[in-house]
């Protein structure tokens, strides 16, 4: 049986999503597995095991990349299209839930809200600077605490009478924790007490002055803590769904946007063994050239160049012959 | 002698106002710029400035280090620009930064005039201050559509390390971005629906800018490119918010500071403008929130 099929990748700070849809939209496989800074590895693995469980039935016909490795991974697999997460996301919400009014997500260093209404976006957020509401620091309290992060959840979600943490800030919020800790406060009742935090300082910062509609979509990797689903249902007073495929909703978004992408045409798509075979790899250097010391980056593919970025002037990305010759930086 | 001028923040967009004036207070004198910012003059400011100061003034501090170490200047011109448009008055930090600089390089030698349009008495001749014009920016060019208003102190617009590019990203997208540019807005005087008027001249200068381009073009959004540290940015910020929410305007609003990378920029400005091409091309399911 050959299909068509569509490839969606996510490659975020901590987890690298691949997915594959069919023709209908319809998620035939999702994989969602740690970046570990790796982000290439991590996706030729991905492909690998791919590849091998389906061999050459599977016939790509548009591949989409997206998180905040998005650029990286087009060069690595050839992608029709190269968006960002928060459109991903939005895209993928709005096929599942059609008159999703609000989405709550929050991934491993960054969270987002985004507001859609009549099936459009009409407004986003997402957090600047600080991480103190994202799953980063839910892994390393948890860490802490001596309890895996899958495990989080249940434990959390146990207590009868939660403490009050302050969440404005990640260190702070590690203070006050340990505070609390001292007085002898069960673990549960803290690690619910910091989710209540966490969804406290994710409204106070992004959705201020926003109002939240329902039906609300709570995604990303942080959604999978039904303490934290609770804690976001108790502070607003409404249902929360988290949709099926809550973990690898980018994917799935870019994975649709890169199937109306190339309706009528030919994929850029690489290929599994070309992509398997490859050895890829990033140089960089800072440029001396004139005060603004810019750090270029290049990327090779089997030891000969395929881009380069990262300068202002741009003399190097324009023009990939630039200093090879003296290539004493390189 | 050689004069050094540093043209960023206060003084970006001074320059012809300098050609003018300096050769005419000193004799014998030749002007150096410091001309664009580059991360080494970024890298001196970040340094030397004291924790209060918001980005572009660490940044101008920069210039005047780079003016000082590498072109070697005798002395620095810095007019004190305490109120450049009629009932009005500069943001504090722009009236005392020829303070910060001399306590922050005592041996260096500071020539600072006042310009103040609230005085009577001006102190640079009457021929050099015609038309009042001290600012000279290159005003945006309107097209028909597809518009977007970058809102912003022209020190930042005019400046690319601090906008991290963003008129070349929004422009590559397609669109064309406008923005008020200091001074330049007088000759068409509009009457704001605020209740009372700004204290500060670039606020005022801001604001109307955007009140007139909603009213008088087609424009797709607006984005407020937000320094950090700026207190008048984080009123005007409010109030420009609540009036896009009220015409239902997309509005987007960046704050740029010492160490944000570019990507986070980029991702917020490319998400912004998918989803206003997004609501364009979704014309029949877009309700107007003109009503």
């Amino acid at each position: 049986m050959r299909e068509d099929f569509f490839l969606g990748i996510d490659i975020g700070s901590v987890s690298t999503n691949v997915v594959l849809i069919d023709k209908n939209g319809e998620v035939i496989e999702s994989m969602y597995l740690r970046t570990q800074g790796k982000p290439i590895e991590v996706l030729q693995k991905a492909l690998a095991t791919l590849y091998e469980k389906y061999g050459d039935s599977l016939r790509i016909k548009g591949v989409g990349t997206t998180g905040s490795g998005r650029h990286l991974a087009s060069l690595v697999v050839g992608a029709d299209i190269v968006k960002n997460e928060i459109t991903a996301h939005a895209k993928a919400a709005i096929f599942f839930v059609p008159d999703v009014r609000t989405i709550i997500e929050i991934g491993g260093q960054d969270s987002k809200i985004i507001l859609i209404k009549d099936r459009i976006v009409i407004d986003f957020a997402m957090n600047t600077i600080c991480a103190a509401g994202t799953g980063s620091f839910l892994d390393r309290q948890a860490e802490r605490l001596n309890i895996p992060i899958e495990k989080f959840g249940e434990t959390a979600i146990k207590s009868q009478n939660p403490v009050r943490i302050a969440g404005r800030c990640a260190v702070f919020a590690e203070s006050d924790m340990i505070h609390k800790q001292q007085l002898g406060h069960r673990c549960e009742d803290i690690l619910f007490g910091l989710c209540l935090a966490l969804a406290r300082n994710y409204l106070a910062n992004l959705a201020k002055g926003k109002s939240l509609e329902s039906p609300i979509l709570f995604q990303g990797g942080v959604a999978a803590n039904i303490a934290m689903k609770k804690a976001f249902e108790q502070l607003l007073g409404t249902q929360i769904i988290v949709p099926k495929y809550y973990n690898v909703m980018g994917a799935i978004g870019i994975a649709l946007l890169a199937k109306e992408r190339t309706k009528g045409l030919i994929t850029k798509f690489r290929g599994f063994e070309n992509i398997n075979g490859c050895k890829f790899e990033t140089k960089g250097f800072e440029c001396h050239d004139c005060s603004n010391y810019c750090e270029v980056v290049g990327f090779y593919s089997n030891g000969s160049l395929v881009a380069r970025w990262g300068d202002r002037c741009q003399k190097y990305s324009s023009n990939r012959n630039y200093h090879i010759e003296n290539s004493k930086n390189l | 002698m050689k004069v050094g001028v540093p043209n960023s923040f206060c003084y970006a967009g001074m320059e012809n106002f300098f050609i003018r004036v300096i050769p005419e207070v000193l004799e014998d004198s030749q002007i150096v710029f410091s001309g664009k910012t580059t991360k080494e003059m970024v890298e001196y400011g970040l340094k030397n400035g004291c924790d209060e100061l918001c980005i572009p003034a660490k940044i101008f501090i920069g210039h005047v280090e780079y003016l000082i170490r590498k072109k070697n200047v005798d002395v620095l011109f810095l007019p004190r620009l305490v109120s450049v448009l009629p009932g009005t008055y500069s943001c504090p930090k722009i009236i005392g930064i020829p303070d910060i600089i001399k306590t922050n390089y005592c041996g260096v030698e500071l020539i600072v005039p006042e310009i103040n349009l609230r005085k009577k008495r001006k102190i640079m001749s009457e021929k050099s201050m015609k038309n009042e014009q001290l600012f000279d920016f290159p005003m945006a060019k309107i097209a028909k559509t597809k518009n977007i208003i970058v809102l912003a102190h022209s020190y930042v617009i005019f400046d690319e390390f601090l906008n991290k590019g963003i008129l070349e990203t929004i422009k590559s997208a397609g669109y064309n971005p406008i923005y008020p540019a200091y001074y330049r807005f007088n000759s068409f005087y509009i009457s704001s629906d605020l209740p009372k008027g700004f204290f500060w001249s670039s606020a005022r200068d801001i604001y109307n800018y955007f009140e007139w381009a909603v009213n008088n073009t087609q424009i797709d959004g607006v984005v407020y490119l937000m320094t950090f540290g700026c207190g008048i940015d984080s009123v005007l910020q409010e109030l420009i918010m609540r009036k896009c929410n009220k015409v239902g305007l997309p509005y987007l609003c960046i704050t740029v500071d010492e160490h944000c990378a570019d990507v986070g920029i980029q991702t917020r400005i490319e998400a912004y403008l998918d989803m206003i091409e997004w609501r364009s091309k979704d014309e029949k399911n877009y309700l107007s929130t003109h009503g």
